[in-house]
């Protein structure tokens, strides 16, 4: 990883890589696992984010200084306030001359006038994770910042997000609740994920029990939901604390038979898993299909299902209500995604354009890092599947019923000026992290 | 501010024992009468505020609880040195900053004061006498039986609401000291075991969602204070002042805080 970050910096995003939106899996089942992923290019330049404002010093003096004093001080070193605090006495002081802003508050504070100087130094926000990309992830924090690396990306809506930094406030979750991945396996060994895994999980396409990815589109889902967080390191998950357990029913061409699918949810929904992620799909109807959600519903599981990507009626199983909580797509304004299938079953929205997410190491071409953007309601399922396993680690006595409500009634009605209210688009509205964990305030 | 506020009722004590003195010292000069034969009947009213730090979720969680009430009081001196009481009431309690968090939506109650009946007891007697101090007991038992309100919950995209009810209780109990050498005045102080508990009940309707949440609540200090005074500038009216604290244990940033409270009474017999 070490060398492809080396060769990163000197890189751009230059990979495309296009998978089939619409491949097959079994007879007339077509599964559905993204859109488009562009991998990403290691960082430009190491350094973090700025510590403190550059050109700027805050600066106290003493009382006995008078305001001539005071004047002549910041004139002799080639300053000039910029504002002042006068409830606490402190002159944000610009730098005119060419001195540092480490030079500078070391002349101010050797200056007896000076009660104290220092850099202006940067806040941010209250639990936002260091992981280094998290920047670009604009489905958790929209800031208004740039989707993708490459030039002429777009920008997005500033609190067009799922309001992740807020509700983390209130939890970042258990790691006693287990989201069941169902796709094409994970990358057990990738940086963001490896401490995540519960257990090797189970390949139920090649019969074994290591359910590693040989695709790229589970371990994408998996990170999204829950990879490790405040780690320093890639992005972060929707649920920090959650365990994941890879399900490998899909193939390296991300195909694979109902039964398979089946065999997987069920598998999952007897080995611990709380919530499972469901990023596949097929217009056509399996009953098989439906009585293994059924039987993960009944066991108390959380299914969250992708609607799939065609900007047609919902896919299956995503479509078997009230077994499957159905996903539609929004991007970084907060609109429907053109391609977000639609109909009655659509329960909610979450970002599913151009989200970050890691990438298998293994699959991950030169100079780029581990990591790729993904489009689809495959991405959009995760961010839900995370915050279902959020309630549930707050409140497990919750039946999945409860939480599908929870998750509903909490979400913002983005296209509330052309659909108020519920709609067969975005259902309820596009997720809100906030309204449904953070205690609301009862006012008179 | 808690240390402020203690001193500032220290303060009043002081104040308001230098505006009675004189009027006490002049009242010794009087002759004294006989006592009536056989129980005194007492009306009165009564106000009274305190503050109390709760705490909750096994002692994790804190917040401030305010009452404020007034009372229609009956009092019997069944015999010199041995009063019972009884009173009804109306007041407000304020529960503000209880959180919620077993309910399908976690709730943050910050409604201010809901109004509720109250009712009382109280029982004081004397039990010995030395010169002029008069060392004696005092128990006091009060239970608020909040009324329900409804409160909506806004922010979702589809309406819902909270019944909220308070229920309360508060007992003090402990030994008093009175100083009678004053003819009208009789300033005392008591150190009181006081309690507080109480359950407030939250019950939230979201649509199909609905769940019902009982916080245990109780004051975070169990020993207190109180410095009062008696006057009684007529035969048949007396009129008591009391300030109470309650120490305790701040739950985060450790050290001590003081609950305040204090009350004002008016008392005709006949």
């Amino acid at each position: 990883m070490s060398v492809q970050r080396s060769r990163s910096r000197v890189a751009g995003i230059v990979g495309l890589a296009v998978l089939a939106a619409c491949l097959s899996f079994g007879a007339h089942y077509r599964a559905t696992p993204i859109g488009v992923i562009s991998f990403v290019a290691g960082p430009s330049s190491p350094a973090g984010p700025r510590a403190f404002v550059p050109g700027q010093v805050l600066v106290k003096f003493k009382p006995a200084a008078s305001v001539p004093m005071q004047a002549s001080a910041l004139a002799a070193f080639e300053t000039r306030a910029i504002t002042r605090i006068p409830q606490i006495g402190v002159y944000v002081v610009r730098i005119e001359g060419s001195a540092s802003v480490e030079e500078t508050v070391a002349a101010f504070r050797n200056s007896p006038d000076v009660e104290y100087a220092e850099p202006n130094v940067m806040c941010r926000a209250l639990v936002t994770p260091n992981d280094t990309l998290f920047k670009y992830q604009y489905a958790l924090s929209n800031t208004g910042q740039v989707i993708g690396q490459v030039p002429g990306s777009p920008q997005g809506k500033p609190s067009a997000d799922i309001k992740a930094t807020q509700a983390w406030e209130e939890t970042e979750g258990l790691a006693t609740v287990v989201i069941g991945i169902v796709d094409t396996g994970v990358d057990l060994t990738h940086v963001d994920l490896q401490s995540k895994i519960k257990a090797g999980g189970r390949d139920f396409i090649n019969g074994d029990l290591d359910a590693s990815d040989d695709n790229g589109h589970g371990t994408m889902v998996a990170g999204i939901a829950a990879a490790a967080t405040d780690n320093n390191e890639g992005i972060a998950g929707v649920a920090w604390n959650s365990m994941i357990l890879p399900v490998k029913v899909l193939d390296a061409t991300g195909n694979g038979p109902s039964d398979t699918v089946a065999q997987g949810i069920i598998w999952a929904a007897d080995n611990g898993a709380n919530v499972i992620n469901l990023s596949l799909g097929s217009e056509s109807p399996s009953l098989t299909l439906q009585n293994a959600v059924k039987y993960a519903y009944d066991k108390g599981v959380f299914i969250a299902a992708a609607a799939g990507n065609s900007n047609t009626a919902v896919d299956y199983p995503a479509a078997y209500h009230p077994y499957c909580f159905t996903v539609a797509a929004t991007d970084y304004n907060d609109l429907r995604a053109s391609w977000s299938n639609f109909g009655p079953e659509i329960d909610v929205a979450a970002p599913g354009d151009r989200i970050l997410a890691p990438y298998p190491q293994a699959l991950t071409p030169l100079g780029f890092i581990p990591y790729a953007y993904g489009t689809g309601t495959s991405f959009s399922a995760p961010h839900v599947a995370g915050l279902a396993a959020l309630i549930m680690g707050e409140k497990p006595w919750l039946t999945p019923a409860e939480i599908q409500a929870i998750i509903r009634y909490s979400a913002d009605d983005v296209n509330a000026s052309t659909y108020a209210g519920r709609d067969d688009f975005l259902g309820y509205g596009r997720i809100n992290m906030e309204n449904a964990l953070v205690p609301i305030k009862i006012a008179k | 501010m808690r240390a402020n506020r203690t001193r500032t009722a220290l303060a009043l004590i002081l104040v308001a024992g230098a505006l009675i003195g004189p009027a006490a010292l002049r009242a010794q000069d009087a002759q004294e009468s006989p006592p009536p034969a056989g129980p005194i009947m007492k009306l009165g009213l009564g106000l009274e505020y305190f503050s109390r730090t709760l705490s909750w979720d096994g002692d994790l969680r804190s917040s401030t609880m305010t009452a404020a009430f007034g009372v229609a009081r009956l009092d019997v001196e069944l015999k010199k040195g041995f009063t019972l009481g009884a009173y009804l009431g109306y007041g407000l309690s304020n529960f503000n900053g209880l959180v919620f968090r077993s309910l399908p939506f976690s709730l943050d109650y910050e409604a201010g004061s809901s109004g509720g009946f109250l009712a009382g007891f109280e029982a004081e007697a004397d039990a010995f006498k030395v010169g002029d101090i008069e060392i004696g007991v005092l128990g006091r038992y009060v239970i608020s039986l909040g009324g329900t309100r409804t409160l909506a919950i806004t922010g979702l995209n589809k309406s819902g609401s909270v019944d909220a009810k308070a229920l309360w209780m508060r007992v003090q109990a402990g030994p008093v000291v009175r100083y009678t050498g004053y003819e009208d005045v009789t300033p005392y102080i008591a150190l009181t075991y006081d309690r507080l508990w109480g359950t407030f009940t939250a019950t939230e309707t979201v649509q199909e969602l609905s769940g019902t949440e009982d916080k245990k609540i109780a004051g975070a200090g169990s020993i207190g204070a109180i410095f009062g005074v008696v006057y009684e500038p007529f035969a048949n009216w007396s009129f008591r002042g009391e300030v109470g604290a309650i120490p305790y244990k701040k739950i985060s940033g450790g050290g001590l805080g003081f609950d305040l409270g204090g009350s004002l009474k008016a008392v005709l017999s006949f």
